[in-house]
């Protein structure tokens, strides 16, 4: 019983050291149909803007995406190859020593059987006899022939492949519209650049914002934590509402105790309030307007007095003290029609890095225009401003460039920066 | 059926063992083998030509029947030793060191001078 225990954990033993090699590969096979598949996912939430003075009503609306997916469906074969290497050798080597030790087992008893009295040990026995030397070494080829017959056999018979076929499907294009758009109700908050400004509840989609909550300019607008798309002109609509809501909070008294910085600031809250609420800003937008044109232009723009150099945004600001205001909605864009008729004049850009021509120029978008920017001495279009930087910059007009087939307006950065 | 394996192999490599007759013939061949060694002429008193005939002579080796009583089997195994660590085959000649070594065992020189038996 014991015998065969151990002959029956030995054989295990064995198989184990006859451990197969799998090899997966996948074949594929005939293309079987295509057909196509409607699949919906979650889209995006989107608001569009308008005022009502004081308010700023947002219309907060979800949608999915209805996706329509064309798929090929294919046979495919999976393949896995089992082969044991070891089980060649193992099988040759075991039949060898198999065979020879039963053969010698064999001629061990026709082989003289008389010991070899020439030798005596040191125990006092004779040598072993001629029959007794073959028989043992027919012991020993069978114990390890046998063992190696058995793990050649068990490789053997591991030997072999299983195919698994299976369909597999490759979507080949897909095509997206979005879909099931829908009025959502729940919170909705204006973030500004430092966390969030006001919140309101939309209901049925409309959420409205009084401008008392509206203290910074508007970054994002989220709904349940998640950001809201705005159009172009909804983003218009609510930076013209946050300019207004600002100025109603300013308190100006004398124009003339501005700063160069501070009455530029107002001008450029003036502008942009100006397509919401013309009727109420006109008339301060033309007193700023006067008082620019009253304080003495810098002999030369940019002048700092000798050694000294600026060394912020705000500082060059008032050094140039710009008139023209490049930025989204601004009615100053129009007269990039003609740039040759700006030379020379300073000006305030707001836009979009979209293209770096070289180290040095670079295409910055503004609304629908665009301008060949040149950038201060040491800055690089890659490192600080890389394409999509939303910048500010003080920008000298220097007429127009043309570059390839494109010809746009050329300003000369007098100082530019990331914009908050 | 390990047990028979492993009795196998050793039997395999031993045979059965030798009468008392043949250990002692093998005790004398390498004793004499020439050149006799001088510790044997001298310690044995035998004439180097006659060497294992006369010790044949002495101890009665010689007839099939013999078989050790005084010194005992086990104490010319033990004493022969020195011989047997350099051959098993009793026709190779042993070193003269091993041989005087072989000769400080006084009851295996009183039975090759016909002492005892």
């Amino acid at each position: 019983m014991r015998a065969r225990r151990a002959l029956t954990l030995g054989l295990v033993g064995l198989v184990g050291c006859a451990a197969p090699e799998a090899t997966v590969r996948t074949e594929r096979g005939p293309l079987l149909r295509n057909f196509h598949r409607p699949v919906v996912v979650d889209g995006a939430v989107t608001a569009t803007a308008s005022v009502a003075w004081p308010n700023l009503v947002l219309k907060v609306a979800g949608e999915d995406v209805c996706r329509d997916e064309e798929v090929s469906e294919y046979a495919e074969d999976t393949v896995t190859e089992r082969s044991v290497p070891s089980a060649g050798p193992a099988l040759s080597t075991g039949i060898v020593l198999t065979l020879a030790g039963a053969i010698a087992f064999g001629v061990s008893y026709a082989v003289s059987n008389t010991p070899d009295t020439s030798v005596i040990d040191r125990s006092g026995h004779y040598g072993p006899a001629l029959s007794t030397l073959v028989r043992g070494w027919s012991l020993l080829g069978v114990g390890v022939g046998v063992p190696a017959l058995v793990v050649g056999i068990v490789g053997f018979l591991q030997r072999g492949e299983d195919v698994r076929h299976v369909k597999v499907e490759q979507i080949v294009g897909q095509k997206d519209e979005p879909c099931h758009r829908r009025p959502l109700s729940g919170p909705v908050t204006l973030l500004g650049p430092s966390g969030p400004l006001v919140s309101a509840d939309a209901v049925a989609g409309v959420a409205s914002f009084d401008r008392k909550g509206v203290t910074a300019p508007v970054q994002t607008v989220s709904f349940a934590n998640r950001e809201v798309e705005l159009d172009a002109a909804s983003s218009v609509v609510v930076e013209a509402f946050t300019a207004c809501a600002q100025l109603e909070a300013e308190t100006v008294g004398s124009l003339a105790e501005l700063g160069d910085g501070a009455l530029i600031a107002r001008a450029r809250r003036l502008n942009a309030c100006r397509s919401l609420r013309p009727d109420e800003v006109s008339q301060a937008l033309e007193a700023v307007k006067e008082e620019l044109a009253r304080r003495p232009a810098k002999s030369s723009p940019g002048a700092f007095g000798p050694g000294a150099e600026p060394s912020n945004f705000e500082d060059v600001v008032s050094a140039y003290s710009p008139r023209l205001f490049f930025e989204l909605g601004s009615a100053d864009l129009s007269r990039l029609d003609d740039p040759k008729s700006l030379t020379g004049q300073s000006a305030l850009v707001d836009g979009v890095v979209v293209e770096g021509l070289s180290q040095s120029i670079g295409v910055v978008k503004v609304g629908e225009r665009e301008l060949y920017v040149f950038l201060p001495p040491r800055r690089a279009w890659g490192g600080d401003f890389a394409e999509g930087t939303h910048i500010e910059a003080v920008v000298i007009m220097a007429g127009s460039q043309t570059v390839g087939e494109r010809t746009l307006p050329l300003v000369r950065a007098v100082w530019m920066r990331p914009s908050p | 059926m390990r047990a028979f394996a492993a009795v196998l192999l050793l039997a395999s490599c031993v045979g059965p063992a030798a009468s008392d007759a043949d250990l002692c013939l093998d005790v004398i061949t390498r004793l004499c083998h020439a050149p006799v060694c001088d510790e044997t002429l001298s310690r044995l008193s035998v004439d180097a030509g006659v060497c294992e005939e006369t010790l044949l002579a002495r101890t009665g080796c010689g007839a099939a029947e013999f078989a050790f009583s005084s010194p005992s089997r086990d104490r010319v195994l033990e004493c022969r030793t020195p011989m047997a660590l350099e051959s098993s085959s009793r026709f190779a000649k042993p070193t003269c060191e091993a041989v005087t070594e072989v000769l400080t065992c006084l009851d295996v020189v009183a039975f090759l001078k016909g002492g005892s038996r």
